[in-house]
């Protein structure tokens, strides 16, 4: 197999030679395919976050980053990446390249990082071909540079949230309570004045307790410790840069010392070490080999996190006390869990992981063949590897029942020992083999740079189908004549295993042109230094759906039982009937853009994109039977238009002393379902196609219901989800049927995901001093206030929060006039806690996502290059509409931090 | 300098491709697929073994009452809750949620609704059964005959969920064989006529193959002959009662023009037909026996209770022709009662069904009794049925006796919103050998109910019951030690006794529904629902105090429409355009 590689190698090297020009000059890269903004290290200097993608808000134009949350391990909660907007109804996540290979961003921390590109155009896109549809991150890590350099940095921070919700105190939520039963025809409160006295007093605070449970669970702060050092140095045939991270990161969770052995307080503490080497054998050949090591360990509670935090928003302060008077946990037949026995003393949960990841490069100029004849191998084999360790157990509680003076204790539960269960969670192998083979040649103005490139990629990851293969081959061809036009043109025929056998491969042409307006000779202004018009046009794809979807299998069934003595049958069960016409997800991409630099210090570019995504794969299930009986197949029929534009600025500005730049991106990206096979509606509001993807529905209120002579008025409207009282909420009739249904529900605000978002920084630097902000926004953006307990209060036994008591009006016959929140109830009430206009708010926000204050120490002292002590905070502030929670994170979740951190780093 | 730079390329490549084998090239590499699942139809038929396993998987989309789940039908709410028998508390169930309030529309068909129409299992066992019957001549490890009867046993699970479909939406679209992916999918409604001639035709084909018993042991829980014929005379006597036996449409529309809904026309031999089917029945019975009624071995109250108990919760009890069994020993009772243990009972039995019960002797409840001023336990001396379906104050419960007075210890959860009775049947007193070690068969069809379905059929096609007619019915009364029905009743009064005979036998075994749609009685609908609540009062003699209440009427109770007897189809399924045409009045 390996002949196959080699002769595919000579053969075109044979093919470029024969048809060899003989006027060769050297001639500098102008590929135009790998446009697209680049930040370098210098940029994320600024920066401390642990994971990467916490520094890259708001910094790339095009990249849409937005905080992301993990139910499970506090410190794995990695940003959203978009490129561009959306423009699929199945997977959007963007291909990320790091030194050429596809690989997960989170392995690697921010000082390794020598520069981020996002590439957005469509020549980049079919570059990558089935994988190129959602655009490309890449990312290179920092090479060694001659001489020798070292840099150490260490830097200790505090976490702290800048948001978080508080919940009644408990004799606000009895009365809350009380007040909710009487809005629900029940008249006997069931708290008396008395007990709510003992609430507020404390007095037999056992039976009558006033928790504040996440005081209880959490102390005021977390914190962070990182220590960097980087070496690098070399001579002209052997470089290296070697770099060491280590992170030690603690939540803010403070778990009670019950006298076990662990303490499940959630942490993570990292350890990357890299090297990369850049060798020079002989003259003609260049090696490259980078290694990257990266051990992980993470605890938590043995109880899934955001159960624990939803036990801890959803247990009122006054359900139960932490422990009662005999020293047991407490906890009531209702409330069966104690937030802080939850987080001590459920046992922990130890997650350790190790990666290995190595990718090694030779470059081979073959000018002794041909001049300008060069070939390029690479190889990369990474392995990741996941362990779990859990330990846990149960504990028991005490209900204390009765009353002041006479209290007795009704016990549930039991403790258990420590269980233990210990697994290779998941294990990752993945190859990727590239050749490529380039000429390169000048003739009078015209310079080529032409190649073509072979790739495969393995990933083989553990469990059932999760195995991908992709393969392309392609030609790229560059052309620019006198550095006045530019072209790239790209031809890749590229596959992925997914699909059907024989229908593996699809071709990827684009094509891009640009005209450097400012290097023509008619060209003459002293303002403009540099103009650029650039365009792409070309197809890719996307493969980001599962195998064999074109197959019909038997699968395992359910159970039945014949006999008299019970045996068990298995049934044999049919899978989805097979796809029919399966295609693989296809994107068309074009650009149209203009760049300038003025006056040499004003970089500014504006450019319009477009996309059109077709063959999504979408369900059958709305057109199809439902009589046929099994699983409609899928129908790769969904069609998505994305459109938008895009702006940047960068000024730079030096006065004597003073530094100053300003920089920042804009994108404006709408959306559109043009097709994806929706049923049949009765209303023409009512279809999902025409609007955007995600878009937010729901019922259009009207106000509050205010008497049950108006609710049973036959000209009011009959509301369907359930019994109405006064001060439920009054929806519009969008049909006039006078029935409030499903058929009422319309478009409402926009979709969680961003249209418009945009990021600026700030640089002043003066002598020695220096700021940097960066800030980051969105906006035309909404999101729905649903969280049990935040912001739907007492159902199912739930708490309430001060959102819904003091930041709000909720309607009370006395209130009705200004209310903007339905009555309190007790009950389930599908009538009000449903998606409406009420829950929605317009989610746009501005974030100071990133702020660096620093200082240089002055002159050579100690001998050392440079000493720069300073003080870093992220997510410093938000400006938006919700105030009470993190606009981009309602839910009950370990809350977003701001990070305040004091460093010092020394380069030798 | 050549060779030395093609010698470290041949050396770098080599050294790669020995270390990871599977490092492919071409198609070659993206076929290097590791196959999930390989499982094809042909593998499936290649034996006995596989090829069997999906007839069990059709069995496993039999209809199945007990609530296992708030996915299924109705929530997991009893079909008796929509009848005149019982009241449901489950706040999340079918019950409360669509009927009572009334907003149950072809919107929310599909979701808590009383027959999921294409989001239950029917369609899926339809489907396994044929391709079952399409395949099964491919197996070659299976006789003629072994192929003939398993054929035949997929048959009758079609007709059963057919027989399901049709007493809910009327005509379906008719399946006969399994749709591929290639074919038009157009599947009109069918006429009443054609679905029922279509299940009876299934059933008339599958019998002749069937055992009339089984006569091995481990053949046991599937379909047989005799399951078979009772299910002929369940359709055949449905599709004569008026509902679709009748000169008009119980209401009009597009679906009763196309005779969707209704046969068109009233014909007196479709009664003969029922009558011609529970004659055929008997005949085998006769020739083969094997089954009886459970019957108890003494005259006491407790015989005839656990006579009765076997009768409907045991799957091999000579009495059930079909128990379907998707289900083995879990929390039976607090499910079925729709809860776990501290959340006693969601389904309330009413006083309008404790009425239906005679005294012991077999004479009538006397419907103006003074509850004013009752005796201590006023619910004594009944037809031990009641005792087996309700549970009523000061009997054995959770090895205690039951406190359903006000305050008592069974009135604290459930109870206290609903009748003040609570449900017996199939929970039973409710210890964990009844509830957490219960063998969760459920009797889809019993010899009781083709007795007194023959009974009908005899009564409806002569104008009068005959002596036939009456043994039927009274081998059912006797086996619990009720009395004969009085003789000399004419058809009218003898119709009336059976339904009420049904209402007794098969309360909370999904009957009684079917039986006051079929007979349109819409005042099982409109009358008002009564429950009765006991309280602890010093002042009387016996120590208790009963008061009679009304329970919150269901919207259907002032605004009746007849549009109610049949269900909506999920509007969806409407749009799709394959041929549904929706219900009148929905």
């Amino acid at each position: 197999m390996n002949r196959l590689y080699i002769s595919l190698i000579t053969s075109f090297a044979v093919l470029v030679v024969t048809a060899q020009n003989k006027n060769l000059k050297s001639q500098s890269d102008s590929t135009n395919h790998s446009s697209g903004l680049k930040i370098e290290s210098s940029l994320l200097q600024h920066h401390s976050q642990v994971n990467v993608g916490d520094a890259l808000y708001g910094i790339l134009p095009g990249l849409n980053v937005m905080q992301g949350t993990n139910g499970t391990n506090i410190f794995d909660d990695a940003p959203k990446f978009n490129i561009r907007g959306l423009s699929t109804l199945g997977n959007s996540n963007p291909l990320i390249i790091i030194d050429g290979i596809e690989r997960d961003i989170n392995n690697l921390s921010l000082h390794e990082i020598g520069s981020v590109s996002v590439l957005t155009n469509a020549v980049a896109s079919a570059m990558y071909g089935v994988r190129g549809a959602n655009g490309v991150i890449q990312i290179t890590t920092k090479r060694g540079k001659t001489g020798t350099n070292a840099s150490v940095n260490y830097s200790y921070g505090l976490t702290t949230p800048y948001r978080m919700p508080k919940f009644a105190d408990a004799a606000t939520y009895a009365s809350a309570v009380n007040e909710a039963l009487a809005n629900d025809g029940i008249l006997t409160p069931r708290y008396t004045a008395q007990e709510i006295d003992y609430f507020k007093s404390g007095e037999h605070a056992e039976l009558y307790p006033n928790v504040d449970w996440q005081k209880e669970l959490y102390e005021s702060n977390g914190t962070v410790h990182q220590v960097d050092a980087e070496f690098d140095g070399g001579k002209n045939d052997f470089r290296y840069y070697t770099a060491f991270t280590y992170s030690n990161q603690l939540s803010m969770f403070a778990p009670q010392d019950i006298g076990e052995v662990y303490n499940a307080r959630p942490d993570k503490l990292h350890l990357n070490i890299r090297t990369n080497l850049d060798f020079k054998l002989g003259s003609t050949t260049d090696l490259s080999i980078n290694l990257l090591g990266r051990i992980q360990s993470q605890t938590r509670p043995a109880s899934t996190l955001k159960d624990l935090i939803a036990s801890m928003y959803n247990t009122p302060a006054a359900a139960f006390p932490v422990r009662v008077n005999t020293g047991a946990w407490g906890g009531t037949n209702l409330y069966t869990s104690n937030p802080l026995a939850e987080l001590s003393d459920k046992g922990f949960s130890r997650v350790n992981r190790v990666n290995m990841l190595a990718d090694m490069k030779i470059v081979q100029d073959l000018s002794f063949l041909t001049k300008g004849l060069y070939a390029e191998f690479a190889v990369a084999y990474d392995n990741m590897a996941n362990h779990l360790d859990t330990r846990s157990k149960n504990y028991a509680y005490k209900m204390a029942t009765g009353t002041p003076g006479n209290v007795s204790y009704q016990s549930f539960g039991k403790t258990t020992e420590l269980a233990f269960k210990t697994e290779l969670n998941s294990l990752e192998m993945s190859s990727t083999v590239s050749a490529i083979t380039g000429y390169k040649f000048e003739t009078g103005d015209h310079a080529f740079d032409a190649k073509i490139k072979y790739e495969q990629q393995s990933q083989v990851q553990d469990g059932r189908n999760n195995t991908t293969k992709r393969q392309s081959i392609m030609g790229i061809v560059s052309y620019n004549f006198n550095n006045k036009y530019v072209a790239d043109g790209i031809l890749n025929y590229s596959g992925s295993a997914v699909m059907p056998e024989g229908d593996y491969f699809n071709l990827y042409p684009a094509i891009s042109a640009g005209w450097i307006v400012s290097n023509e000779s008619f060209f003459k202004s002293s303002a403009i230094n540099y103009l650029k018009i650039n365009t792409s046009v070309g197809l890719s794809g996307s493969d980001l759906f599962g195998h064999d979807l074109e197959k019909q299998f038997f699968l395992s069934g359910d159970d039945y039982y014949f006999q008299s003595n019970n045996q068990k049958f298995t049934g044999w069960r049919e899978g989805a009937l097979g796809v029919v016409g399966l295609k693989m997800e296809q994107a068309l991409k074009a650009d149209l853009g203009v760049e300038a630099t003025i006056f040499n210090s004003l970089n500014i570019s504006a450019s319009y994109f477009y996309e059109n995504r077709s063959n999504i794969l979408v369900s059958g299930s709305s057109v199809i039977s439902g009589v046929l009986g099994i699983d409609v197949p899928k129908l790769s029929m969904g069609e998505v238009k994305n459109q938008g534009v895009e702006f940047v600025v960068d000024w730079q500005k030096k006065v004597n002393e003073f530094t100053l730049g300003l920089s920042g991106n804009f994108t404006y990206a709408k959306n559109k379902i043009i097709n994806m096979n929706e049923a049949f509606q009765p209303e023409s509001y009512l279809y999902k196609t025409g609007n955007s993807l995600n878009q937010f529905y729901g019922l259009k209120s009207d106000g509050f219901f205010e008497s049950v002579a108006q609710i049973n008025d036959p000209n009011t409207p009959k509301q369907l989800f359930g019994e109405v009282k006064p001060g439920d909420i009054k929806y519009v009739d969008q049909n006039n049927d006078n029935v409030i249904n499903e058929y009422d529900i319309v478009r409402l605000g926009y979709s969680d995901l961003p249209e418009i978002y945009y990021g600026f920084n700030v640089n002043v630097a003066y002598k020695n001093f220096g700021i940097s902000a960066q800030f980051q926004g969105v906006a035309n953006r909404t999101v729905y206030l649903n969280e049990s307990s935040l912001f739907f209060p007492l159902r199912n036994n739930t708490n309430i929060s001060t959102w819904y008591l003091d930041e709000n009006v909720r309607w009370t016959p006395e209130t009705a006039a200004t209310a903007n929140l339905p009555r309190l109830t007790t009950q389930d009430n599908k009538n009000n806690f449903r998606a409406n206009d009420i829950w929605q708010r317009d989610g746009s926000f501005l974030k100071l996502r990133n702020l660096d204050l620093y200082y240089n120490l002055p002159g050579k002292i100690l001998k050392l290059t440079e000493a720069r002590i300073y003080l870093r905070g992220s997510n410093l502030f938000s400006l938006d509409n919700i105030k009470y929670a993190d606009p981009e994170m309602i839910s009950a979740n370990y809350p977003f931090m701001s990070t305040y951190s004091m460093g010092v780093n020394i380069k030798f | 300098m050549k060779n030395t730079i093609y010698g470290i390329l041949i050396v770098i490549t080599a050294a790669l491709f020995t270390s990871c084998e599977d490092v492919r090239f071409g198609d070659n590499f993206l076929e290097q697929q590791p196959e999930s699942f390989g499982v094809t139809l042909d593998t499936v038929f290649n034996n006995r073994f596989n090829a069997m396993q999906v007839l069990t998987k059709a069995y496993t989309t039999l209809p199945y009452a007990i609530p296992t789940g708030t996915s299924i039908k109705l929530g997991g709410d009893l079909l008796d809750a929509l009848t005149d028998l019982s009241y449901s508390v489950v706040s999340y169930g079918g019950a409360q949620r669509l009927y009572y309030t009334g907003s149950y529309s072809a919107g929310t068909e599909g979701a808590n609704s009383k027959y999921l129409f294409t989001d239950g299992s029917a369609w899926t066992g339809i489907r396994f059964a044929w391709i079952f019957i399409e395949n099964v001549d491919r197996v070659p490890d299976m006789s003629a005959a072994e192929k003939a009867r398993a054929a035949a046993e997929a048959k009758v699970i079609i007709a059963t969920h057919y027989a399901d479909m049709v007493r809910h939406f009327g005509g379906v679209p008719l399946l006969d064989h399994a749709i591929s992916v290639n074919e038009e999918f157009v599947f009109p409604r069918q006429t009443i006529e054609k679905t029922v001639d279509f299940i009876a035709k299934l059933i008339d084909e599958a019998a002749p193959a069937l055992e009339w018993k089984e006569s091995d042991e481990n053949d046991n829980g599937r379909m047989t002959k005799a399951y078979a014929l009772g299910l002929k005379l369940r359709v055949l006597l449905f599709a004569a009662s008026p509902l679709f036996n009748s000169d008009q449409p119980y209401f009009a529309g597009d679906a009763s023009t196309k005779k969707l809904t209704w046969y068109g026309n009233y014909d007196a031999n479709r009664w003969k037909l029922a009558e011609a089917a529970g004659k055929a029945f008997m005949d085998e019975l006769v020739a083969n026996g094997r089954y009886d009624l459970v019957k108890s071995n003494t005259a006491s109250e407790t015989a005839y209770r656990e006579a009765f108990r076997k009768a409907y919760f045991e799957r091999d009890n000579g009495e059930v022709l079909l128990s379907t069994r998707l289900n083995f020993k879990n929390n039976f009772a607090g499910r079925f009662c729709g809860g776990s243990d501290n959340f006693a009972s969601g389904q309330t039995p009413t006083l309008n069904f404790v009425n239906l019960f005679p005294k012991a002797d077999g004479t009538d409840f006397p419907v103006d009794f003074d509850w004013a001023n009752a005796p201590v336990d006023p619910f004594a001396n009944r037809d031990p049925r009641f005792y087996e379906t309700i549970l009523t104050n000061g009997r054995a419960y959770k090895g205690r006796l039951s406190q359903l007075y006000v305050t008592g210890l069974d009135r604290n959860d459930a109870a206290k919103d609903g009748t003040g009775l609570l449900l017996y049947k199939f929970s039973q007193d409710y210890t964990s050998a009844t509830s957490l070690g219960a063998v969760d068969s459920w009797p889809y069809l019993r010899l009781a109910e083709v007795f007194l379905s023959y009974a009908e059929a005899i009564n409806e096609a002569n104008g009068a019951p005959n002596s036939v007619a009456y043994d039927m019915v009274n081998r059912v009364r006797n086996r619990v030690g009720l009395s004969d029905l009085p003789a000399g009743l004419n058809q009218q009064q003898f119709r009336e006794a059976v339904l009420r005979e049904r209402a007794c036998e098969f309360g909370y075994e999904e009957v009684r529904w079917y039986d006051i749609v079929r007979w349109k009685i819409e005042s099982a609908f409109t009358n008002p629902i009564q429950g009765v609540n006991m309280f602890a009062d010093v002042t009387k003699p016996t120590g208790y105090r009963y008061e009679l209440f009304t329970l919150k009427a269901r919207a259907w109770k002032d605004n009746w429409s007849a549009k109610w007897y049949l269900s909506a189809f999920p509007s969806e399924e409407v749009d799709k355009k394959y041929g549904i045409t929706q219900n009148p009045g929905w």
